[in-house]
């Protein structure tokens, strides 16, 4: 018994620490690593450098899961909210950032856009990447 | 006729665009999004009872390069109006520049936006329009302090060293691109203001300034302003206080207006908002305490129908609004 609750714990701490994607830039790119704070910033339209650097912010579609988690983790706002946000912004002449249709397409506009930023599942992250943040 | 005619033309192009959400404009090429609103009001007083068609305003923007981008708004308000009880009815189908100016993105710290722009000072004047309010009504606040907009320039972005606090230092030396909705008219205003967002639900800041009035009066402004946001319940208070000089006749006096505002969320759609406010003129002794209490419902967060009922010290000021907005 004692055995089981054993597993059951490790394997919760496990779950509770599984990361579901990164934030990444291309290598080319000389963006300092950015604070969690500045990153929000960053895709909430904000912020458009960190340090010294343009940022370009790139988001998945709306129906992504690793979206989901992105913003559950990272931006830590809830959808309802976040649409409320862009309705203020858009008034203001801020648009949200651009989105691609799939997790192999944020790669290559990271790979060919200078500047730009993403995430990414943790499988696709490759030497040509530089981590900046996990969730 | 013409505004019906500009809902047309907004309802072809959303029509015509694939993904449109209402709210966020129509995306029609790399370097252009276009959007709109319109709020319609009724209000019933002791003196009044008066329906308007209040804004009509259609607004386009982009990016030109990543660094420059554009914004521009016209607008027509009141575009109609009617009051019943004095049987008297207006129109203004002149669309006149609400906003026009280039944004140069330079750095984190050094941001510059050039032409008309609303005034960077506090909440309430960020976020004017009906469809954004919580309430129909405008507390004396956003219209009695410092003006609304400015026609100039202004350097904005993160403190350094601090990283969620803003900054803006504004100043105008000249005359307005367009004058016809500006509160308070003026060719000099100069100001400063901060905004330390603590995190999404906390944020508290202040501004100072000062501006000359086209009729030769010196104004000192100070103003501070604070917002907390619980789960269903939220919070917005402002302040500002005006110390003015008049050149003509020498004559200084002090201006004080502030509002308490809160919100709470019954559910998604359904809300109830109270807001109190006072203002106070030394130099036409006029003093008031204005009690606010009102319903919101939203649909979905860019179309609201709003209704309230306002007590006025001043009890022939007492009324109801009622008002309906959307947001394209």
């Amino acid at each position: 018994m004692k055995y089981f609750f054993t597993i059951f714990i490790i394997l919760l701490i496990q779950l509770s620490a599984a990361k579901y994607g990164v934030v990444v830039t291309s290598q080319k790119n000389k963006i300092e690593i950015p604070t969690l704070r500045q990153l929000k910033d960053v895709f909430l339209m904000k912020r458009h450098y960190v340090g010294n650097t343009k940022v370009l912010p790139i988001n998945m579609l709306l129906t992504s899961t690793l979206r989901q988690k992105f913003e559950q983790n990272v931006l830590k706002i809830s959808r309802e909210k976040l649409n409320k946000y862009w309705i203020k912004q858009h008034f203001q002449g801020i648009s949200p950032p651009i989105t691609q249709a799939s997790a192999r397409s944020v790669k290559l506009f990271i790979e060919n856009v200078e500047g730009a930023i993403g995430y990414l599942p943790l499988n696709l992250v490759d030497d040509d990447m530089r981590v900046l943040y996990e969730f | 006729m013409r505004f019906f005619l500009i809902l047309f033309f907004i309802f072809t192009l959303l029509a015509n665009a694939g993904h449109y959400e209402l709210g966020h404009g129509v995306k029609l090429h790399e370097k252009l999004r276009i959007g709109g609103y319109f709020s319609t009001d009724y209000e019933v007083s002791e003196t009044k009872r008066l329906a308007r068609l209040d804004d009509v305003a259609v607004l386009a923007y982009g990016s030109i390069t990543p660094e420059l981008s554009y914004l521009t708004e016209l607008e027509a308000a009141p575009y109609f109006q009617r009051d019943f009880r004095a049987n008297t009815q207006a129109y203004d189908r002149h669309f006149h520049k609400e906003r026009v100016y280039l944004d140069y993105q330079y750095s984190e710290m050094a941001n510059f936006r050039l032409g008309k722009q609303i005034t960077p000072i506090g909440y309430w004047n960020l976020e004017p329009i009906n469809v954004l309010r919580e309430t129909s009504s405008n507390p004396l606040l956003s219209s009695k302090m410092f003006p609304k907009f400015l026609t100039g320039l202004d350097i904005y972005g993160y403190l350094p060293w601090f990283n969620s606090v803003t900054y803006h230092i504004f100043m105008q030396n000249n005359r307005d691109i367009d004058k016809e909705y500006i509160n308070i008219k003026n060719e000099h205003f100069f100001g400063i203001s901060l905004e330390n967002e603590d995190s999404m639900d906390f944020q508290y800041g202040g501004s100072f300034g000062e501006f000359i009035t086209e009729d030769r009066k010196r104004t000192h402004f100070a103003q501070l302003n604070a917002k907390y946001e619980l789960s269903n319940l939220s919070f917005q208070s402002e302040l500002a206080l005006n110390h003015i000089d008049n050149h003509v006749t020498t004559i200084k006096s002090y201006k004080f207006a502030a509002y308490l505002q809160s919100h709470y969320k019954i559910s998604a759609k359904h809300a109830l908002v109270g807001r109190y406010e006072y203002f106070n003129d030394d130099a036409t002794d006029i003093s008031n305490h204005i009690g606010i209490f009102g319903y919101s419902y939203r649909p979905i967060y860019p179309v609201s129908l709003k209704a309230e009922y306002q007590w006025n010290s001043d009890e022939q000021l007492n009324k109801f609004l009622t008002s309906f907005s959307v947001l394209f």
